[in-house]
């Protein structure tokens, strides 16, 4: 749940979670008897459970809770508006399979420079269906025309960004929870799905992650011993085959197969395994193992898109580290490119003090040490990675191109 | 069909956890309450380490459990072959809910982090339990005096988990943390996994969710089988931890405690 704070994604969620039964009974009313000291019950309590957060009306952290509707569980994770929490919607987010963008109707809100950052984001990162609730049609008296008006500022922006993420907008009101559940009555010119059943009908048809891909594709997580912990990410792996180790370009043998401590024919990603190779060059932890006559995109210099979570400068961006799933790697970037996010323009001329949250920024990267690295529109797992700052916070993230 | 799949996924999940925790920290152990839930995450460990959990186990025994837990620690020590710490905490007889955890239970842990050179403690928390807990991270530092904080967390973005921090002392890992109590007691069903005796109903009741004997109180239930749980939870309308006097306070009082370093 993407957008820009104020703009109803808790009270959207909290409602949601109530309505449809997901949470029970006694909880809400233990939410309901905490909140005595002279403040209305707002359904957004129920995900901003910090004290902090109820008192200034504002969510700190993602929130995740699980929703039951027409017998599917759907994880939602709530994410933060506020700029300077970027984050924590990136942790919200990295998990998605589907954006839920609320973007308020009300006059003065609308599609915010937030709203842009959210939604461009989150198709970087590879979430390219977008569910977007137009929010708050109570107070602009259920107008057709409110809605069309924020519908064509999305779709604008997403032509003018050069950006094509699948779209579908229901006009809604959270807090009254109109068009969420059922159908409301106060915008009868509306003639598609209520929110949910449109949600439930776009996950269906969205799997970019677990695209099929018949490439075999296994991460080395530890060694023990003379044997290894794995992940097959992608395809299927056999015991007894023959596999090539990343980075080294090493052929060997894969055998002694296991799942939990029985021996296995095969295993299909994704699925955690155990295997031991039959060479003296020593695998590590952050390899990947591919089938015979395949091998990664690069090793070690390669084009990306980046994004930075806050004002960051020239130097401190030199000195970062880029963590492949959880392998840290130092690595130079330089910058190719830059694109105004919120402007949705090319930048040309840059003053040379920093990068701030507005940028896209294409970059060329030159690892220190090899790595396999896929594209991530190919082998999405093996073709993103975090940008982490010297003393180790997330300062950015990034997919190969 | 769905909710088998589902465990499937779960336990994939928490096998990469738990095994990236052990590739990742020096001195890791895990808490083990004879909960069903640290039990679950047990029977996961086994699985994920080829029958054998290859870190310790910790029990604190605070000297007022159930006999039954008592007896139930036991056997399954040697059944599984764990590695067992007890370690005793100092028990008031007044105390309860907030002051007693926060004063006993946590005090033991920390002594005990302290000494063992602990760098993580495996907690078998998940975010269906308390809102506060909905907002935890795979991977959850505390600082030096313990405290978790959670105004400012590291990201975890792509499976990247934080796992060195400036001025922290250990870090809490979280394999169970997507989990809910319903999987939880498919997952018992479905792997056979041992249960404490107390959650099922005899003359009427049953724990629900285990504390000690002083803050825990059973629920009415005629669920004297797994499935007759499994079935109970489907229509259930009060929340898990309701038997439990410490959440009778300010809803809040998770923050504090767990802030204060209470798993």
């Amino acid at each position: 749940m993407l957008g820009e704070k104020d703009h109803g994604k808790s009270t959207l969620l909290g409602n949601l979670l109530i309505k449809t039964g997901s949470i029970k009974r006694s909880r809400i009313n233990s939410i309901y008897s905490s909140n005595v000291d002279g403040k209305r019950f707002e359904p957004g309590y129920i995900l901003d459970s910090f004290k902090e957060e109820q008192d200034r009306g504002m969510t700190i952290d993602q929130t995740s809770a699980e929703i039951v509707y027409k017998n599917k569980r759907l994880h939602m994770t709530d994410v933060p508006g506020h700029l300077e929490l970027l984050k924590n919607m990136l942790t919200g987010a990295s998990n998605a399979s589907l954006g839920l963008l609320v973007v308020s109707a009300k006059r003065g809100e609308g599609f915010t420079n937030q709203s842009k950052r959210h939604l461009y984001i989150s198709n970087l990162m590879g979430i390219d269906s977008m569910l977007v609730a137009i929010n708050k049609m109570d107070t602009v008296g259920f107008s057709e025309k409110a809605f069309v008006d924020a519908r064509k500022s999305i779709t604008d922006y997403c032509r003018a960004a050069n950006i094509k993420p699948k779209l579908a907008f229901v006009p809604i009101s959270a807090y009254n929870m109109e068009n969420v559940i059922e159908l409301s009555k106060k915008m009868q010119w509306y003639n598609n799905k209520p929110l949910m059943d449109m949600l439930l009908e776009m996950l269906g048809h969205n799997n970019m992650l677990i695209a099929a891909q018949n490439g075999l594709r296994i991460l080395v997580q530890d060694r023990i011993g003379d044997a290894f912990f794995g992940q097959v990410l992608y395809g299927r792996v056999k015991n007894g085959c023959n596999i090539v180790l990343h980075p080294g370009s090493k052929k060997m043998r894969l055998f002694n197969l296991k799942k939990f401590s029985r021996v296995i024919r095969s295993s299909a990603a994704p699925s955690n395994i155990y295997f031991k190779l039959d060479s003296d060059f020593k695998a590590s932890r952050g390899d990947i193992l591919y089938g015979v006559g395949e091998h990664p995109n690069a090793e070690t210099n390669f084009n990306a898109k980046i994004f930075l979570i806050k004002n960051i400068s020239l130097s401190e961006l030199s000195e970062s580290k880029i963590s492949f799933n959880g392998n840290y790697i130092n690595a130079a970037m330089r910058i190719a490119g830059l694109f105004d996010i919120t402007k949705a323009v090319k930048i040309t001329k840059r003053k040379n003090t920093g990068i701030t949250p507005n940028y896209s920024i294409d970059v060329a990267v030159k690892l220190a040490k090899k790595c396999a690295v896929e594209h991530f529109s190919k082998y999405p797992l093996l073709g993103r990675f975090g940008i982490y700052s010297k003393s180790g916070i997330l300062i950015g993230i990034g997919i190969v191109k | 069909m769905a909710a088998e799949n589902n465990l499937k996924e779960l336990e994939e999940k928490s096998i990469f956890i738990l095994r990236e925790a052990n590739a990742k920290f020096k001195h890791i152990a895990a808490l083990w309450s004879m909960g069903k839930d640290s039990t679950t995450m047990l029977a996961v460990a086994r699985k994920a380490f080829m029958g054998k959990i290859p870190f310790p186990v910790i029990y604190i025994d605070n000297g007022i459990d159930f006999p039954e837990s008592y007896e139930f620690m036991e056997e399954m020590a040697k059944k599984w072959k764990l590695d067992l710490i007890i370690t005793k905490s100092d028990i008031k007889s007044e105390l309860s809910g907030f002051s007693c955890c926060g004063a006993n239970k946590t005090n033991a842990l920390k002594k005990l982090i302290k000494e063992n050179k602990f760098d993580a403690i495996i907690a078998s928390i998940r975010r269906d339990e308390h809102s506060i807990r909905a907002k935890e991270r795979y991977f959850s530092p505390r600082n030096s005096s313990f405290k978790w904080n959670y105004k400012n967390q590291p990201a975890e973005v792509w499976g990247n988990y934080a796992s060195k921090i400036d001025g922290g002392s250990h870090f809490r890992v979280h394999p169970l943390l997507d989990w809910t109590e319903l999987d939880i007691w498919r997952y018992i069903k479905k792997e056979g996994v041992p249960i404490n005796p107390l959650y099922l109903a005899r003359d009427g009741y049953r724990y629900r969710s285990l504390g000690c004997t002083h803050c825990t109180i059973p629920i009415k239930s005629n669920a004297s089988s797994i499935d007759g749980i499994i079935r109970e939870l489907k229509t259930t309308k009060t929340e898990e931890r309701s038997g439990r006097s410490q959440d009778k306070e300010k809803a809040y009082i998770m923050e504090k405690l767990r802030s204060l370093g209470y798993m």
